[in-house]
């Protein structure tokens, strides 16, 4: 009797106590967070280090643009920065700075080291920054983030090769270790024939650690209308970017400015856009992937109209342009966003033209409740717009404010932002040292557009990371 | 006259004589060279008051004609000469010459019978229907002195009287009992049977006649008896005749293996021909060391003699073998448990008697339990399993030890102690607090291979199996278990998957425990039964002391099991064993912690607990834990058999047995609990890791399932057939894939251990000549190879010099600032927040990062957090250097010597003090700094080594003023140049306590020592 009674407990907490445990242990504790696709991301907490690249430029008479990187400092305690500009063959040439709390400096790469192809790497020590560079040239000026996030692989979507382009990939690689890459191009013509073409010259091609290599993209794929490409490390990790030169022999002229994305999505947005008579709009959709992408193109119109959206589908390893002065009415202000509606991943760039001038931007293929925008501004004359999307399904509340060197903070615009609404906001005061924060109560998506008399560019803003 | 009436006999009166008519006994006395004791021989013959008997005197070729002695005394005797010396074929002759005897009377000429033997031993053969009856044989100088009251054999045929040296009659023996044989001094035979036998084997004299012949009685189902009452007096002559005539010793030895060679099965011949041939070789070089080569060669050429001669045997055998009627088992009852050799042995060779009755009483448990377990299948499985478990080692012996996980390079017992008596730990980023005595342990170890210390680490791997499994059989017997249950136990122990993991993955630590936590816990539970005193507790002490030295964590949970173990004996209402445990774990403590003195204290002062060994984090998933899957070895599913196995005694066991039954499942519940209890709590907090908890909990199965398997065999066939006998089938059968998996990763040799990166990458070990240097590995734990000495964003990172690392690095001391800070630096990467590692970790030596993915090449990949992986591959001052997949190794460009100096005059770039030690670092950059040798340059030195004020250094004799370089290392100023050296200063203070620790050590041994000698004296 006392022995069943002992058999009963023993095997009723036995059983217990393992059933408790299989039932609790099928609770998912792992969770992660998805790496950043921008190559651009203001890190959480004070770094100690931080450096970023910035690739494309040039600081001599000899390179086809200028460069000027402008660093704002985040905090409100100086930081130090120190400029290496890495030229081929040569000692690097450092340079350091003290960038105070808050400030926004601008350095011009020639003033360190005059090269045609220099490799510009600024070090950070001691506190948040950001950093952009301006580019000029062919009478065009464009503004674009560096990359603090190297990559091992990158996605440009908007390339073209037409006559009078001169498409440039930059790789950068500013690590010891000695880069080695694959790069490969996803073509179509003006007729939609799609091909994939992949240069032998370019397969297992080897970018030395502190150093940048300039590939002619125009000279290593055939002269076509869209060029999507895609950079794959087998080595080690860089930064890309792209730049376009029009030389105005077909009517366009400037240069036009991408930073790469590092990987593949299935939803992008565009929170600005507008197509007026002298300004066209283009959504470049590139399908790296090995299966058709069908994907659905919403425009999200500030009247609340509504159009219908538009299901396309873009062949693997194929690109596919679309014409968005086809699917919105003339004059109207819009955000934009792309989705895959099967198990493909795309990268979307748009294309912005107005009168002779081009600029690029890549789609936004995440949102973040805090953005910062440089203020890396031609000149006073610009009118800068920020424009803030609600991709969510919930209101958000978001505020934009700028913060100047001594500290100074205006509040520029406090507003509510119904899920698929947009809001844009003129910056047309302060200081060109002052940079622009974007905080929301939610996830939101920002970008940034210039426009003067001469010049056009769009800059997606800078997320953070919480 | 007598009338006609008067001459019929009484028909009733013939009736009853008819009934009792004493049945013909003819008495075959077989005699060879007689001596003077003949005579008495023949009167007792005469004087016998059976009715019927009579006498007939076989001469084996007597030199002299016995019959005038014959016919004086006893004239109705019949005589018969013979040409052949031989006891047994003279002894056969009375199958031709005696005709209608019903019972033949077997004698030597040296016996001389009580009148009423005869009568006794017919008496008792016809009430007991015995076939073959012997007397009880006295010494005829002393008739009090016994010789013989029936015998016995052991195994191996040697015969076993039962009884001591000169034991006195006092009736003690005077019962009428079966016996597996009589001596052929006087033993009475039905003649029928002796027919049927066709009489004595003659080649079975000398030595095993009798044995022969009652052996192959007792096949063929007859029954023999002793009867005590029939007292007969030997003289024992053969022992005292000439040279030519008495017994030669190998011939007895050769007859008696051919007795068994004959008449047992070949079953059982499977079982004791192995022991008996060791045995045999045993005692032979026992013989040979004590200069007795005759008596070592005659046990070998008995062996090799039959060995020869078995086709000649096998005739005889095979006629036994058919007509037997009779299995061995249905009179193994009648077999002495253990060896009479052995006992004989001793017998004759220990003088002392008291000394002589221990030895026997032990040898004859411990061969008893030998010979018995052998016997049962089940036991044989757990021999061949712990054969098993070392043939599947032996490659760690005859190959090399490939240097996986943590079974890095042992050292040599100097740099052992060196290490030891350092007042500085030179592992992490060092730190001035005491070292482990876990390396004077390994240090032990190689006493035993003369200090090769590559043979000890090969020694260690090859036994740690088998050790373990004994251990674990020691800790079955205080669960009660049978000797061959703990076997089981024992096997059960090493055929679960656990212990081959964790020596194919390189588990040192775990090992360790692994094999010392059976020891320990019976130690303990053993001493806890026992009256506490503190001499008592000081082996149970020890053990907690070495365990503690080796994980400290492992002591912990080690007390944590025999707690559980305490409460269930309060559940159960054992109170004496659950005060004995407390008592006994409390000493024990006491006595560990005074062992260990003063390491723990630099735990409890840190508060260190990856120091502890809390590195891992947990496992969530409970079904991979009860299965056991935590390496190569593993038998999926199947797994979950050995947990199923271990409920077995819950369910059919009884009394005693299902009590400890439910402490083994406590201890077992306890394993699986502290394996994955904190990884569900806590799943991104360093844990002891899961392996730990699992071996209580492979300890805890394997005593349930042995229990378990104990109940099948004994209670089991109390139960009426249904759901219990069928659940022990279902398990029992179950273990048998488990076991499979042991079988074939025992073909392995080195149970599936394979090179690791401390192979792999042992070109580091080279690069020392650029200055010394170290090398920061992250990974998982499992893939480091040195204890971990921290965790970062979800891995473990651990730090070796100069190279891929020794067993020195395995016991990590309590973190400083300086290792604190390498920490952040590694996370401030991964995070984003730091870009020049290489820079930022160069004060602190590291010249190599190496990123640890597999245990070595081609093992699964346990993936370094993606963050990391990224973070690092964006530094821009690490260089990716080629590897094998798997490992990913970078090198710090901007790396700085240990030993270094900084030239002036970036010397004065050196931070002093720095608030923020990464700050300063990732700043400063020290791309002049070179190795500090001879003749190096004015400027400032740098030691990376974490700051401690007693680093001195000195250069032209001159002291140099000491700074906190960085905020974290040691640096010192103002070197003119040229020969500069750094040393610690605080060494004295750990002379003093490495003499404190030897000190107590040496009262602790004389302690455990002085009692070893009382419990001696008291036996």
């Amino acid at each position: 009797m006392r022995d069943s009674r002992l058999q009963r407990s023993a095997l009723l907490v036995i059983a217990a106590l393992f059933g408790i445990g299989l039932f609790v242990g099928t609770r998912d504790v792992a969770s992660g967070n998805a790496v950043s696709a921008l190559p651009s991301v203001v890190n959480p907490g004070t770094p100690v280090s931080e450096m970023w690249v910035c690739g494309a430029g040039s600081s001599s008479s000899d390179g086809p643009a200028d460069e000027t990187i402008v660093v704002s400092n985040l905090s409100k305690r100086d930081v130090r920065i120190d400029v290496t500009v890495y030229v081929t063959e040569q000692e690097p040439v450092v340079r350091g700075f003290v960038i105070r709390g808050n400030a926004t400096e601008r350095i011009r790469v020639s003033d360190i080291a005059q090269a045609a192809d220099p490799l510009a790497v600024v070090r950070a020590y001691g506190g948040p920054v950001v950093v952009e560079h301006e580019l000029s040239g062919f009478d065009d000026v464009v503004v674009g983030p560096c990359t603090n996030k190297l990559v091992d692989r990158a996605y440009f979507a908007a390339g073209t090769t037409v006559r009078g382009v001169q498409q440039f990939l930059i790789l950068a690689n500013p690590t010891a270790t000695d880069l080695k890459v694959d790069v490969q191009f996803f073509t179509a013509d003006s007729t939609g024939t799609q091909k994939m073409e992949r240069p032998e010259n370019l397969q297992g091609f080897d970018v030395p650690r502190y150093s940048k290599v300039v590939v002619p993209v125009h000279n290593n794929v055939r002269r076509t209308e869209l060029v999507g490409t895609q950079v794959t490390a087998r080595v080690g990790r860089f930064a890309a970017e792209q730049l376009e030169i029009f030389d105005g022999s077909e009517g366009r002229q400037g240069i036009a400015l991408s930073n790469a994305v590092s990987r593949t999505a299935t939803e992008w947005v565009f929170p600005s856009g507008i197509v007026t008579g002298d300004r066209a709009e283009s959504v470049v959709i590139a399908n790296p992937g090995d299966e058709n992408a069908a994907v659905e193109l919403g425009v999200f119109l500030d009247s609340r109209n509504v159009v219908e959206p538009q299901e396309l589908d873009v062949p693997a390893q194929g690109v596919v342009q679309v014409n968005l002065a086809d699917i919105v009415p003339a004059d109207a202000v819009y955000a934009i966003r792309v989705s895959v509606q099967n198990n493909a991943a795309i990268v979307v760039e748009r294309r912005v033209s107005r009168g002779g001038n081009v600029a690029t931007s890549l789609g936004i293929p995440e949102g973040s409740a805090r953005w910062i925008v440089s203020p890396a501004r031609v000149n006073s004359s610009v009118t800068q717009t920020v424009s803030v999307f609600n991709p969510g399904s919930s209101e958000r509340e978001f505020s934009v404010v700028q913060r100047d060197r001594d500290n100074t903070v205006t509040l520029i615009k406090k507003k509510k932002l119904q899920p698929g609404a947009r809001q844009e906001t003129i910056i047309d005061e302060g200081s060109l040292e002052a940079y622009i924060e974007i905080t929301a109560d939610g996830e939101v998506v920002v970008d940034t557009m210039q426009t003067s008399a001469s010049a056009i560019t769009i800059d997606g803003g800078i997320p953070g990371i919480e | 006259m007598e009338t006609l009436e008067n001459s019929w006999p009484d028909l009733a009166a013939l009736e009853e004589d008819r009934q009792f008519a004493a049945p013909p006994v003819v008495a075959v006395v077989v005699t060879h060279n007689p001596g003077p004791a003949f005579d008495e021989v023949l009167r007792s013959l005469d004087a016998q008051d059976y009715p019927d008997l009579t006498v007939l005197v076989l001469d084996a070729a007597s030199e002299e004609d016995p019959r005038l002695r014959v016919a004086e005394i006893l004239p109705k005797a019949f005589v018969r000469r013979e040409s052949t010396a031989s006891f047994g074929t003279t002894a056969n002759e009375a199958l031709k010459s005696v005709a209608g005897a019903t019972y033949l009377l077997i004698c030597h000429d040296d016996v001389i019978l009580a009148p009423n033997a005869v009568r006794e031993l017919v008496e008792e053969a016809v009430r007991s229907n015995a076939a073959i009856a012997g007397p009880k044989l006295v010494s005829a100088q002393n008739p009090r002195e016994l010789l013989e009251v029936g015998m016995s054999i052991d195994r191996f045929g040697i015969p076993f009287s039962g009884l001591e040296p000169n034991e006195l009659d006092q009736e003690q023996h005077d019962g009428v009992r079966d016996t597996f044989f009589v001596s052929s001094a006087a033993m009475l035979i039905r003649a029928d049977l002796f027919a049927e036998l066709s009489g004595f084997d003659p080649e079975a004299f000398p030595g095993s006649e009798d044995i022969d012949l009652c052996w192959r009685a007792r096949l063929v189902g007859a029954r023999i008896m002793v009867v005590p009452d029939a007292v007969v007096q030997h003289y024992e002559i053969s022992q005292s005749r000439r040279v030519p005539d008495s017994p030669d010793a190998a011939a007895i030895t050769r007859n008696r293996l051919r007795t068994i060679l004959k008449c047992y099965s070949s079953a059982s011949l499977a079982v004791v021909l192995p022991i008996g041939f060791a045995l045999g070789c045993m005692e032979s070089l026992v013989y040979l060391v004590k200069r007795q080569p005759q008596k070592s060669r005659a046990l070998l050429s008995a062996w090799w003699w039959n060995f020869r001669n078995f086709k000649k045997l096998k005739p005889a055998r095979r006629e036994i073998q058919t007509t037997r009627r009779v299995h061995d088992s249905d009179f193994r009852f009648l077999i002495t448990k253990g060896s009479a050799r052995i006992r004989a042995f001793l017998r004759s060779h220990v003088r002392a008697e008291e000394r002589l009755r221990v030895f026997s009483t032990a040898s004859q448990r411990v061969l008893s339990t030998t010979t018995n377990a052998v016997s049962r299948p089940i036991t044989w499985v757990a021999v061949s399993a712990l054969v098993l478990a070392m043939f599947g080692a032996r490659e760690f012996v005859f190959g090399d030890v490939p240097h996986v996980g943590t079974l890095t390079r042992w050292l040599s017992i100097g740099s052992l102690w060196e290490s030891f008596s350092s007042a500085w730990r030179y592992t992490g980023m060092g730190s001035a607090t005491a070292a482990p005595p876990a390396f004077l342990l390994v240090a032990a170890l190689q006493v035993v291979t003369f200090g090769y210390p590559a043979l000890a680490q090969a020694l260690f791997l090859f036994l740690a199996l088998p050790l373990a499994a004994w251990g674990t059989g020691r800790l079955a017997r205080q669960f009660g278990a049978e000797p061959q249950i703990a076997l089981v136990a024992g096997a059960l122990y090493v055929v679960n998957p656990l212990g081959r993991n964790l020596v194919a993955t390189g588990r040192f630590a775990e090992i360790c425990i692994y094999v010392l936590a059976p020891f320990v816990l019976a130690s303990v539970l053993r001493q806890a039964r026992d009256d506490f005193s503190w001499p008592s507790v000081i082996v149970p002490g020890i053990g907690v002391g070495v365990i503690a030295a080796v994980q400290p964590i492992g002591a912990l949970y080690l007390a944590a099991a025999l707690i559980a173990v305490f409460f269930t004996a309060r559940f159960t209402n054992d109170k004496f064993l659950s005060r004995g445990i407390a008592r006994t774990l409390s000493g024990s403590a006491v006595v560990a912690l005074v062992l260990l003195f003063p390491w723990p204290i630099a735990f409890v002062l840190a508060g260190d607990r990856a120091a502890l060994g809390m590195n891992s984090i947990g496992s969530n998933d409970l079904a991979s834990l009860l299965r056991f899957d935590t390496g190569p070895s593993g038998a999926g599913w199947i797994g979950y058999a050995l947990v199923l196995a271990a409920l077995l005694p819950l369910l059919i066991s009884t009394g005693d047995r299902l009590v400890w039954a439910i402490r083994a499942w406590a201890i077992a519940l306890f394993g699986f609990g502290v394996a994955y209890i904190p990884g569900m709590l806590a799943p991104r907090s360093p844990w002891p890791s899961i392996e730990l908890g699992l071996i209580f909990a492979v300890i805890g199965l394997s005593l349930a399932t042995a229990i378990g398997i104990a109940s099948f065999v004994a209670d089991l066939r109390t139960f009426v057939f249904g759901w219990r006998q069928i659940a022990a089938a279902i398990t029992v059968g179950a273990l048998a894939i488990p076991g499979l998996g042991f079988v074939v990763d025992a073909f392995d040799g080195q149970w599936r251990a394979r090179s690791a990166w401390a192979d792999s990458l042992a070109f580091l070990d080279s690069q020392r000549v650029q200055g010394e240097f170290r090398v920061l590995w992250i990974g998982n734990e499992k893939n480091l190879p040195a204890a971990p000495n921290g965790r970062v964003v979800g891995t473990n990172w651990t730090l070796t010099r100069n190279g891929v690392g020794n067993v020195t690095d395995l016991w990590p001391a309590p973190a400083q600032r300086a290792d604190l800070a390498l920490e952040q630096a590694v996370r401030l990467s991964a995070e984003g927040n730091l870009s020049d590692l290489g820079r930022t970790l160069a004060p602190l030596g590291v010249r190599y990062v190496a990123v640890v993915e597999t245990l070595g090449p081609g093992s699964p990949r346990s993936a370094a957090p993606q963050g990391l992986r990224v973070g690092l591959e964006r530094q821009s001052d690490l260089a990716r250097l080629f590897t094998e997949p798997g490992v990913i190794l970078y090198e710090n460009t901007d790396w700085i010597p240990v030993r270094a100096v900084v030239p002036d005059p970036d010397s004065r770039k050196v931070p002093v003090a720095a608030p923020d030690p990464l700050q300063a670092s990732a700043q400063t950059d020290l791309e002049n700094a070179q190795p500090l040798s001879n003749g190096a340059p004015a400027g400032t030195l740098l030691l990376a080594e974490s700051y401690n004020k007693d680093w001195r250094a000195s250069a032209k004799g001159d002291s140099l003023r000491q700074l906190n370089a960085f905020g974290l290392t040691n640096g010192f100023v103002a070197s003119p140049g040229g020969n500069a050296s750094m040393r610690f200063s605080g060494q004295w203070v750990r002379n003093l306590a490495v003499l404190i620790q030897l000190g107590l050590w040496v009262l602790i041994g004389a302690a455990a020592w002085k009692r070893r000698k009382i419990r001696k004296a008291q036996g």
